[in-house]
C-alpha cells in the first residue's frame, strides 16, 4: 500500500479590504486549488467582484487555478489579491525594534490601508502595545487609518513607527 | 536586579536599533556599551542634540538622563519644549536641568511625581529603551523640523 503523507500550507489573504483570517494564518492542505480560499477570503471581506484580480505572492503573480504544490508554494505563504491594475507602493516599516519587512521593501496597493502593514510589522517584531503610537514618513505625520493614496504616498515608504513625544509633568 | 540581566536586556533592546532606523531619523549611535547609551539626535535645520542615558539596573530603574552638547560636555541650559519636557529648572537631587517625562529617572524622583511609579509603565512597548528615545526625539524633532 502506498504511503500518503498530507502537506499543509499556513495561508493569509491581503486585500485592501481587509486580512483573512483576521488574525493569524488558516491551514490548508497545499493539494487544495489557491481559488478556494481567495473565495473564502472574498465572502469574509465582502468582495462581490473579483474579475480581474490577481493574486500575488514575493511579488510573483500565481494561477490561482492550480494548487498550492503545483504553484511552488510551501511553509507560510502570504497572498496579494488585488485587481490587476492597482498601483503599489514598496514599504518598509521602521521601529526601535527593528524594522519590516527584514530586508527590501513590501509591495503594497495604494489603496490598502497602512494599519495593515503596521500590523504585519507589529506581529514580526514582537510589538504587542502600540497605544498612542504614531506613523511619520518624510518627517510628516500620517493616518494609518487611511490608505497611500489618501496619504499622498507613493513609490518607495518608508514608515517611521514609535511612539508619540512625551507628556511634560510640569515639575 | 542582577546586573547580568540587566546587562543583557539592555543589550538585546540596543542591538534592535538597525541603520536604518539611525539613518531615517538622524540618530547618532555614541556610545552603546552597558550602562551607558549615548545618542545625538540631528535636524535638518543644523540643530543637534546629544542625550546620555546612564542605564545601570535597567529595567528595575529608568535610565537617568543627561544633556550633553555634541562634544560630549553637560549643558547648563536646554531649549524649553511647549509641553515642559525639557525642563531648565534645577532638579532637586542632581541640580541640573532635567527631562520631565516618565519613563526617566529624574522624573520619578522629582518630589512633584514620586506618587508616579516607574513600576505601572516599565516592560510595556512604549517604555523600552527605543520606546523612550523616541518619545523624547518627538519632543526634540517639535522645536527642530
Amino acid at each position: 500500500m502506498e504511503e500518503h503523507h498530507e502537506k499543509f500550507v499556513e495561508v493569509r489573504v491581503i486585500t485592501t479590504s481587509g486580512i483573512y483570517p483576521e488574525v493569524g494564518f488558516e491551514r490548508v492542505n497545499d493539494h487544495e486549488h489557491v481559488e478556494t480560499v481567495l473565495k473564502k477570503a472574498a465572502e469574509k471581506l465582502h468582495i462581490i467582484d473579483t474579475v480581474g484580480w490577481i493574486a500575488v505572492v514575493d511579488g510573483r503573480k500565481i494561477d490561482i487555478v492550480k494548487s498550492f504544490r503545483d504553484n511552488g508554494l510551501s511553509g507560510r505563504v502570504e497572498i496579494l489579491f488585488e485587481h490587476q491594475h492597482e498601483k503599489s507602493a514598496e514599504v518598509r516599516v521602521i521601529t526601535t525594534s527593528g524594522v519590516y519587512p527584514e530586508a527590501g521593501f513590501d509591495r503594497v496597493p495604494e489603496h490598502q490601508h497602512v494599519e495593515v502593514v503596521l500590523k504585519k510589522a507589529n506581529e514580526k517584531l514582537h510589538i504587542a502595545d502600540t497605544a498612542g503610537w504614531i506613523a511619520v514618513v518624510g518627517g510628516r505625520k500620517i493616518d494609518i487609518a487611511k490608505s497611500y493614496r489618501d496619504n499622498a504616498l507613493s513609490g518607495r515608504v518608508e514608515i517611521d513607527w514609535g511612539p508619540d513625544h512625551g507628556a511634560g509633568g510640569y515639575a | 536586579m542582577h546586573e547580568a540581566a540587566s546587562r543583557a536586556l539592555f543589550e538585546e533592546e540596543v542591538a534592535k536599533f538597525r541603520p536604518e532606523l539611525l539613518e531615517t531619523r538622524g540618530w547618532t549611535l555614541f556610545s552603546a556599551q552597558y550602562p551607558v547609551l549615548d545618542v545625538g539626535f540631528s535636524a535638518r535645520d543644523g540643530a543637534r542634540l546629544r542625550l546620555r542615558l546612564l542605564c545601570d539596573d535597567w529595567n528595575e530603574r529608568p535610565p537617568s538622563v543627561v544633556f550633553l552638547d555634541w562634544e560630549g560636555s553637560p549643558l547648563s541650559s536646554i531649549d524649553r519644549d511647549p509641553s515642559g519636557v525639557f525642563n531648565n529648572s534645577p532638579h532637586p537631587i542632581t541640580r541640573k536641568p532635567f527631562i520631565c517625562m516618565k519613563g526617566v529617572r529624574e522624573y520619578h524622583t522629582h518630589s512633584s511625581h514620586i506618587a508616579d511609579s516607574w513600576e505601572t509603565v516599565k516592560g510595556s512597548d512604549k517604555f523600552t529603551l527605543g520606546g523612550i528615545l523616541t518619545q523624547l526625539w518627538h519632543v526634540w524633532r517639535g522645536l527642530h523640523k
